[in-house]
């Protein structure tokens, strides 16, 4: 009799073990999903600026002749970005490089007046600053559950299985500055 | 932009010297009229009280009372509807032409529902409001009001007495604008009141109620500390969250809420913001009828209302809603 209840205890402990090693199994397979489909999210607008470039480029070359240094290397940054043997870790600098390099670009518009008044140039800037402003929602989102993804595989209990998983802490996107800040027209004007 | 322009507002002095007048006649027409009915009904209950009629006496002096009290009641709204007919309506153009002004009317039932601020409370069986302003500011159209809902609450005591109790849901100003940003799900800041005192364990109270279905979508943290101390949001699409609540318009809304001094809640809903400010001031109402003249005819007047209408419109530049450098135009 007290073999069976032993037996009993025993069976119930397990059980309630093996249920909460699933909850938290479970919980970190989740989050771990979480940061592939926020990151499969800033992929899809980097897809879009890419696509967005080549009709960037052609609309400004024939007014801007002197920054053609500036759009051949915007034109090279983004091929290299496309590039699918690309490391990822490599190809997020190249995408930096790419970001720098299209605001040095509308900073540099400012300077030709023509541009400004051209309808379809002025549609690209609004489709580039939505687009820039869709890569930054998205990689807060992504930084967001990056962190939650950390905290999860660093906190106990949950990190004793994340290690028995082979999960690894990630790395969040650093935002430059200059990226923080929202694209401010007037600032744009000023110049 | 901070100080109301108070020479330019002079010009509207005038409308307030009529204004005066009329309210001078009003509170001499309620004058008569109270005279006349305490000298008829005085006279008559003392004759009524001489021949023994005591108790119809009484009933004249309170018939008398209420007379006063009807010409009171029908006197003030005369005095108020003129006002705001007259200055209010002047001090809407002044601030912006292409604003209209309705006194009498207010947000429509609908847009308060589709706004889902207070979609958490009971549905309303009190909707109450005034004072609607709608027009184009620059870009961004925008309507808002004054609203007071509430919604009736009833119990039982112990021995089966009912009760019933009139809870306000809201009582403020309600806004509704076009955003600057198109965007297709839901997206709720709503004051945080559980992780104030709860802390990690009221944010896990949040998400639960997410998942639970008492809020849209997801609880969604940002990463403005700040901003996570004073709001929850909820939102069906994380990334159009942080779409809308940029780093930027986080701070524009915690600058906000300071500035209004009051546990404001927006929501994000097909391409329009809603803001709901509560409020205890009535606003937009003229001084008392009794008020001596001076008072309207202070110089402070009319830059006091001024202010106050231009706290109401002072979201579309706190929440910068007439930069459209995204698509949307």
């Amino acid at each position: 009799m007290e073999l069976l209840t032993g037996l009993i205890c025993f069976g119930v402990l397990m059980l309630g073990a093996a249920i909460l090693y699933a909850v938290l199994y479970n919980s970190l397979i989740a989050k771990k999903n979480q940061v592939e489909y926020a990151y499969s999210g800033v992929d899809v607008q980097l897809k879009k600026r890419h696509d967005l470039i080549p009709n960037l480029v052609a609309s400004v070359k024939q007014y801007m002749e002197h920054e053609r240094g500036l759009l051949e290397r915007i034109t090279e940054l983004r091929s290299r970005a496309m590039n699918p043997d690309l490391p990822e870790g490599e190809r997020m600098q190249v995408e930096a490089a790419l970001s720098g390099a299209l605001r040095n670009l509308m900073v540099a518009v400012e300077n030709y007046p023509q541009l400004r008044a051209n309808e379809n140039f002025m549609h690209l800037q609004a489709s580039l600053n939505e687009v820039e402003e869709q890569i930054a929602a998205a990689r807060r989102t992504y930084n967001a559950a990056v962190t939650d993804y950390n905290n999860a595989i660093e906190m106990f209990p949950t990190n004793l299985i994340a290690s028995t998983m082979g999960l690894k802490r990630r790395a969040v996107f650093e935002a430059e500055e200059a990226e923080r800040a929202t694209p401010n027209v007037a600032q744009l004007f000023q110049r | 932009m901070s100080n109301a322009p108070t020479d330019a507002l002079r010009q509207l002095e005038p409308i307030l010297r009529a204004l005066e007048q009329e309210r001078t006649q009003y509170v001499s027409q309620f004058a008569q009229i109270s005279l006349w009915s305490v000298a008829i009904g005085g006279t008559l209950s003392l004759l009524l009280a001489a021949f023994g009629a005591g108790v119809w006496a009484i009933a004249l002096l309170f018939v008398a009372l209420i007379v006063i009290a009807a010409a009171y009641a029908s006197k003030a709204d005369a005095w108020r509807r003129a006002f705001k007919a007259q200055v209010m309506t002047q001090l809407v153009q002044f601030v912006n032409p292409n604003l209209r002004y309705y006194p009498e009317q207010h947000i429509s039932r609908r847009e308060y529902d589709l706004s889902m601020l207070y979609h958490n409370s009971p549905a309303p069986d009190r909707y109450y409001g005034e004072d609607l302003i709608e027009g184009v500011i620059d870009k961004t159209d925008i309507r808002l009001s004054e609203l007071h809902t509430e919604y009736k609450q009833v119990t039982y005591d112990s021995k089966g007495r009912r009760h019933e109790q009139w809870i306000t849901i809201f009582r403020g100003l309600f806004i509704s604008a076009d955003f600057h940003k198109d965007f297709k799900g839901v997206t709720l800041v709503l004051p945080d009141t559980e992780q104030s005192w709860l802390g990690g364990f009221g944010q896990w109270l949040q998400s639960l109620s997410a998942k639970l279905g008492n809020q849209p979508g997801e609880l969604i943290k940002m990463e403005d500390p700040e901003f996570e101390r004073l709001f929850k949001v909820f939102a069906t699409d994380p990334i159009e969250a942080r779409y809308i609540l940029t780093p930027n318009m986080i701070r524009r809304i915690v600058e906000f809420r300071a500035k209004t001094k009051s546990a404001i809640r927006l929501s994000f809903i097909a391409s329009r913001v809603f803001v709901a400010i509560p409020t205890y001031h009535n606003h937009f109402e003229p001084p008392s009828l009794f008020a001596p003249a001076d008072k309207l005819l202070a110089p402070e007047t009319l830059p006091r209302y001024f202010e106050e209408l231009r706290f109401a419109l002072a979201v579309v530049d706190e929440l910068n809603l007439n930069t459209r450098i995204w698509t949307k135009r």
